[in-house]
């Protein structure tokens, strides 16, 4: 029985510890997400510490030459859905709510009013604003906030959140796009209790349509 | 000529950079024209840029880091003892299927085993009864599962626990003998019983919670545990079955070995029912 000790086993823990290392690299990464998925930091511990073992003995899954960072954003990801959601309460109502009528306020908000949201010739948010963002994303729905955040905060192509949260492509886009409106709803609600905007007419106009934006294009 | 509602739905992937070339342009030139699409652009982005901007100021923990370099090194080492003693194993379990067939059925669970080791010291036993904690522990304050797909706990599992790991016999085995029951898997998860694998396998069982623990009996000596008493009892296939219980945190504990595999399992039920669900598995 001896004999089998000495096989090969230097090397295989050599290139299981140069995977670990290569993996760690993205520990910020994976933190910065899981902190964003759970709301809670010693829960975002959690998850990253199981997501990357899990990794880590996976090792032989992973494509050399593919997206590493995707490829365990992707197990992070996974890990997050399956274990450490509470109920499937959040999921139905999201999906419920995709198909159909928006039940989201389709809010048409007036170029002035955005372009006072943001810093004056920049693309940056008013500072007031980021952290009402900040919150506005962690009570965004599971699949909604899952989607913004491997889209907005670790640029993972669409391609690579479809993988990840095993969906097909258009769903991620129609996530994206929804969970934007969502956001800039809140930023808009929250600008006005702030006096930084005023609900004006034109708001409200065209409060449920975006038609007679359009219209007036054509009549200008 | 484009109008905003037909380029609002290009809008997010145009942001994202996921549009193609000849779309991007046709944006390109509606923007040029659109103050309100433009500003809708310039707002998506502001939020992004927003969104990694904290993104940047966010770093994991050095304690988080070290935690999981522990946990590596730990799975590493027990990697490297595991292969060649997984390679061995099947002789093991051939001669422990031998013992098995002349013992003539029942299993030789009182008996000393023949493996490394064999003189268990005090010290062993007193480590040994924090193992009985450690199990009950496990069922007491389940981890989330890893792995919820019965082939892919398998298949994972049972290169690293060192003995087949097969969740969906025990999904059957546990409704046996109670016809009405309903028995769900509810995903795997490997942890450490001193310091060794065990695979740790979630089950509902009419809504009470069941956990089966499949281990390797070299690696994990429950037999030589303290204050487990053993009991024979008769399967509901009228198979004889020698099985240690205890008691730990409050949950009742049975275990037993079969052709060289340990299996524990613990329960939200009486020590009765749990004896019950160890003679059927």
């Amino acid at each position: 029985m001896g004999i089998f000790a000495f096989r090969s086993k230097p090397k295989q823990s050599d290139a299981a510890k140069e995977f670990e290392d290569n993996v760690l690299t993205h520990l910020d990464s994976m933190y910065a997400v899981a902190r964003r998925l759970t709301r809670d930091p010693s829960t975002a511990e959690d998850l990253v510490h199981d997501a990357t073992l899990k990794a880590l003995k996976a090792r032989h899954q992973f494509e050399p030459g593919t997206n590493l960072k995707a490829w365990l954003l992707r197990i992070l990801t996974n890990t997050f859905i399956n274990s450490y959601r509470r109920g499937g309460l959040e999921r139905s109502t999201v999906e419920n709510a995709q198909d159909g009528t928006d039940p989201v306020s389709d809010g048409w908000i007036s170029a002035a009013s955005m372009r006072a949201m943001r810093e004056p010739e920049e693309e940056a948010l008013r500072p007031v604003l980021r952290e009402e963002l900040s919150r506005a994303v962690d009570e965004l729905p599971d699949e909604f906030r899952v989607a913004i955040v491997l889209c907005d905060v670790e640029e993972l192509s669409y391609k690579e959140i479809a993988d990840a949260m095993g969906t097909p492509i258009g769903t991620v886009m129609s996530r994206i796009h929804r969970a934007r409106k969502i956001l800039q709803d809140r930023l808009r609600t929250h600008a006005i209790e702030a006096g930084i905007i005023e609900p004006d007419a034109t708001d409200e106009a065209h409060e449920n349509n975006v038609v007679p934006l359009a219209a007036r294009r054509i009549a200008r | 000529m484009s109008n905003c509602r037909s380029t609002q739905r290009a809008l997010p992937p145009y942001v994202d950079g996921e549009l193609e070339a000849s779309d991007t342009l046709h944006v390109d030139g509606h923007l040029d024209g659109c103050l309100s699409c433009s500003e809708r652009v310039a707002f998506s982005r502001s939020m992004k840029n927003a969104l990694r901007t904290e993104r940047k100021h966010t770093v994991a923990p050095d304690s988080l880091r070290a935690r999981i370099q522990r946990s590596a090194e730990r799975t590493r080492a027990s990697e490297q003892v595991r292969r060649p003693s997984w390679q061995s194993a099947i002789p093991w379990a051939a001669a422990a299927a031998i013992a098995i067939g002349i013992g003539g059925g029942t299993h030789a669970f009182g008996s000393h085993d023949s493996g490394k080791g064999g003189g268990d010291s005090v010290n062993a036993a007193a480590a040994h009864s924090v193992m009985l904690d450690e199990f009950a522990g496990y069922h007491a304050r389940p981890l989330p599962p890893e792995e919820l797909d019965p082939v892919r706990v398998n298949s994972i599992f049972s290169p690293i626990v060192g003995v087949p790991v097969h969740p969906k016999n025990f999904a059957a085995a546990l409704m046996e003998g109670q016809p009405t029951s309903m028995s769900k898997f509810g995903g795997g998860r490997l942890m450490r019983v001193h310091s060794e694998p065990a695979a740790t396998l979630f089950y509902d069982v009419d809504g009470q919670r069941v956990t089966v623990f499949v281990f390797d009996p070299q690696r994990i000596r429950i037999r030589s545990a303290c204050c487990l008493s053993s009991q024979v009892v008769r399967s509901t296939h009228g198979e004889n079955k020698t099985i240690l219980v205890g008691r730990a945190k409050g949950y009742p504990l049975a275990a037993f070995e079969r052709d060289g595999i340990g299996y524990a399992v613990s329960a939200d039920m009486s020590e009765k029912d749990v004896i019950g669900i160890a003679s059927n598995l």
